[in-house]
């Protein structure tokens, strides 16, 4: 097993004093691998990536990344938005770098880096566009490139790929594993989609309904190293979607 | 059998013609009352209401008077800086009422009170603190326009997304940033139409201040006008105001038209 780099400990989140979204959650999230946060709607999944992201303070418990507790967001961590989150007065350049406009990085110098990323996600030709020119998945990627911009080992992803439609899903879930080959990143996702969270994920963690806590964790012993169109034929890779599938049903109502 | 009722079609059909003319082109329109009014006024029924190229005379003479560009600059100064206050406190007030629940509601209901209530009537009591002069104006036109402003910029604020604020905060922006980089960008078509809108009342509140002061500016020459009988020049008057209240409101229409691509791309 690899370096744990980030992990929480009994984290508990209550809303208004009386609705519990979490309740003790600790995790261990192995470093440059894939985790996958998988659960019924409403289990607090994407409270659970806030949490780590540092957005949302726990009520209870702490989130520590390489062994320091974590207080607030900070540069080890970066997040995919599901609604994007993009500037639509600003272009597909100048929401890129946002980032590391923030951090106070000379024009030239963070242009040249979003650039670089831009390319990354294959939206080069696309900088000078505003958000509402363009699809949903090329909205994605700028939102995934504005996140790589900053160079942290540890990229958090809300339900990156669910306001897009299938075709493009398993597109953006492809290109994300050939870019993962080139950029060594710790993911952690969260997913409803138990074929997506099989597909992509080395560790699977299954969130239980309300109030949401560890019901189990998988590890897909899936091989990522071939041919990417091959893993839905793996062996395992059916009879893991279907275990999954049964132990979540009981908290689907 | 057919043509039993000639004179109905007849009339029928001249009215199909005029309502077409009002119809095609307001200018049309405008001409066509005007040679009402300049009937009427010839006829010489009431004094109040003299022939339109009497007026037209009387509005060409206008400029030649001293006191007329008097109230004329007194009227722009006090609106402009009317304005410029209600624009520049409104906007702050309505960004601290958006971000801040605490400033919500201490103020929002006074906000409120002020948008509808009449602010006619508190002109009068503002008089012996601030005087007869400029203030009471500016502070006439400050009670017009400001509301609206405050309104439009708090509600623009509070429907800026969350995602657009947390994605400031993961990239480690500040507050100061997240203000100006993100929640003042996305509020600003609430804030363009707040601006519109407060102009709007702006140039009724500085017509009104005058008008109830009734001794300083256009209010002034409406009741020296009105109690020496000069009605050529008090409609003359009247003129002026409505033209120039169109201009301004018209002028603003267009600045929003050109920065309402905010809007297209939200």
């Amino acid at each position: 097993m690899s370096d744990i780099i980030l992990n929480t400990e009994g984290v508990g989140v209550t809303y208004q004093e009386s609705i519990i979204a979490l309740e003790n959650v600790s995790l261990n999230i192995p470093a440059a691998k894939l985790t996958a946060i998988l659960g019924p709607s409403g289990c607090g999944k994407t409270t659970l990536l806030k949490v780590i992201a540092g957005l949302i303070e726990p009520s209870k418990g702490l989130v520590k990344v390489r062994g320091k507790e974590i207080i607030g967001p900070g540069p080890d961590r970066a997040l995919v938005f599901q609604d994007f989150a993009l500037l639509p007065w600003a272009t597909v350049l100048q929401n890129v770098a946002f980032g590391l406009r923030a951090r106070g990085v000379p024009k030239k110098e963070r242009e040249d880096t979003s650039l670089h990323y831009i390319r990354q996600v294959g939206l080069l030709g696309f900088e000078d566009k505003y958000p509402h020119q363009l699809s949903g998945g090329m909205r994605q990627r700028t939102g995934l490139a504005r996140a790589l911009t900053i160079n942290s080992d540890i990229l958090l992803m809300d339900e990156p790929f669910s306001a897009v439609d299938e075709q493009m899903r398993r597109k953006l879930q492809e290109d994300l594993l050939h870019l993962l080959k080139i950029e060594s990143k710790t993911v952690v996702f969260v997913t409803h989609s138990i074929e997506e969270a099989v597909y992509l994920a080395d560790q699977v963690v299954i969130l239980s309904g309300r109030p949401g806590s560890i019901a189990d964790i998988v590890y897909p012993e899936i091989d990522r190293q071939g041919d990417i169109d091959l893993i839905r034929r793996q062996p395992g890779y059916i009879e893991l979607v279907d275990e999954i599938w049964s132990s979540l049903k009981r908290y689907v109502e | 059998m057919l043509n039993r009722n000639p004179g109905k079609s007849k009339s029928l059909k001249h009215h199909l013609w005029f309502s077409r003319l009002m119809r095609t082109s307001p200018f049309w329109s405008l001409v066509f009352w005007a040679g009402v009014w300049e009937l009427v006024g010839q006829m010489g029924w009431m004094t109040l209401l003299p022939p339109l190229s009497h007026i037209w005379f009387a509005f060409t003479e206008l400029p030649e008077q001293s006191a007329f560009w008097d109230a004329f600059a007194m009227t722009a100064r006090t609106f402009s800086i009317g304005l410029g206050l209600s624009i520049g406190v409104g906007i702050p007030i309505g960004i601290l009422m958006g971000i801040s629940k605490r400033t919500d509601k201490i103020l929002s209901i006074w906000v409120n009170l002020f948008l509808s209530a009449p602010i006619t009537a508190v002109i009068p009591a503002l008089m012996p603190i601030l005087g007869i002069g400029d203030a009471t104006v500016i502070a006439t036109v400050i009670l017009f326009a400001i509301w609206v402003v405050i309104i439009d910029t708090q509600a623009g604020v509070t429907h800026v997304k969350d995602s657009l604020v947390e994605m400031g905060r993961i990239f480690g922006c500040s507050k100061l940033k997240i203000i100006f980089w993100i929640v003042i960008p996305a509020a600003m078509p609430e804030i363009i139409t707040g601006i519109r809108l407060s102009v709007v009342r702006a140039v009724k509140g500085v017509i009104v201040g005058q008008i109830v002061i009734a001794l300083i500016g256009f209010g002034g020459l409406f009741n020296t006008y009105l109690s020496y009988f000069l009605m050529e020049r008090f409609w003359a008057l009247i003129i002026v105001v409505f033209v120039l209240s169109f201009t301004i409101i018209g002028l603003v229409e267009i600045l929003e038209r050109r920065i309402a691509f905010y809007a297209k791309t939200r």
